[in-house]
């Protein structure tokens, strides 16, 4: 009995709006510091690589949005199974607020890589395994964007989105894998989670740091999309009202 | 400890500076866009809840305006 009502909470976009206040001047402080010193460290305190130079202080950024642009991803996936399930007209805003955010970090993931293949490569793209599998996910976001737009009933939309993100979670394993299946012009795997890292820790904890600044700020800003589209579709309840009001 | 000696070395980055600052002046781009496009969200939905509050408060108003004057009517005819 406990548990249903405690679910219940969990999908209602008031206590969300509630909890998510708390939250954000919190999620503001960690991600503002986290991705200064991060970066800041990352750009003037590491020694440069021995082969690359100073080009691989690309890494800073280009590793953490690669990451964030995947799991974004995958946390619609989530969201959209959540809405196909149990119906939680919540899950349906978070899949609709995360899209943009996640296509942005796939397109600095990209253009970041595109900039440090120049002075690595010689080149700024080649259709390789690892780049294409990323542009298809940049695909995937505007294609799960284009589609909320194309369809007027909401429900219908909602429903045709959670489709489209869980059929697009077959290319999430390909991009991982693909340095491995093909031989391919990037590089492996930086940091993985089953063996000791081969990076240096000097450049390991600025990235550590990096990516930890990254997935806050994306917390941030997703909590700030989704309070105010929570506002957008709740705006005939009490509850708005009377916050608007105000 | 710092690597640079100085600025323009640091903003060189030994030949690498387009490369590297160019990635994050994009970086940066990607920050300002997803900060800014909920802040503006915000204020269009605010605008709009308020619009339609102070039309539904107008219509409520004239409604009664309407019911008092029928009433007055009603009682005019009594």
């Amino acid at each position: 009995m406990m548990k249903w009502t405690f679910f219940h909470k969990l999908g209602s976009p008031k206590w969300f709006y509630d909890i998510s206040g708390k939250w954000l001047p919190w999620l503001q402080i960690t991600s503002l510091l986290s991705l200064v010193v991060a970066l800041i460290w990352g750009l003037a305190f590491t020694p440069p690589d021995y082969l690359q130079g100073n080009s691989y202080r690309i890494i800073f950024i280009h590793v953490p949005a690669s990451f964030l642009a995947q799991a974004i991803y995958m946390m619609m996936a989530t969201a959209a199974a959540v809405l196909l399930i149990w119906r939680i007209k919540l899950a349906d805003m978070a899949l609709k607020v995360m899209a943009p955010i996640g296509a942005s970090f796939c397109i600095l993931s990209l253009a970041t890589g595109a900039i440090w293949g120049q002075p690595t490569w010689g080149t700024w793209w080649v259709w390789d395994a690892r780049l294409t599998s990323m542009l298809i996910l940049l695909f995937l976001y505007i294609g799960i964007i284009a589609l909320r737009g194309a369809i007027q009933t909401s429900e219908v939309a909602a429903k045709a989105c959670a489709i489209l993100s869980l059929v697009g979670v077959v290319n999430i394993p390909i991009i991982k894998y693909s340095v491995n299946w093909w031989n391919t012009l990037h590089q492996g795997a930086t940091l993985k989670l089953t063996e000791k890292p081969s990076m240096a820790p000097e450049m390991l904890w600025p990235l550590l740091l990096s990516i930890l600044g990254f997935y806050l700020f994306f917390t941030l800003v997703m909590f700030l999309r989704l309070r105010v589209e929570i506002l957008s579709r709740e705006k005939k309840t009490r509850w708005v009202k009377a916050l608007v009001g105000e | 400890m710092l690597y640079f000696e100085n600025w323009s070395e640091f903003l060189a980055m030994d030949g690498h500076g387009f490369y590297v600052w160019s990635a994050y002046a994009v970086g940066l781009l990607v920050v300002i866009y997803n900060v800014l496009s909920p802040m503006m969200a915000k204020r269009k939905v605010i605008a709009s809840i308020q619009r339609q509050e102070r039309l539904a408060k107008g219509v409520g108003k004239m409604s009664s305006i309407t019911e008092s004057s029928l009433l007055q009517d009603g009682r005019g005819a009594q």
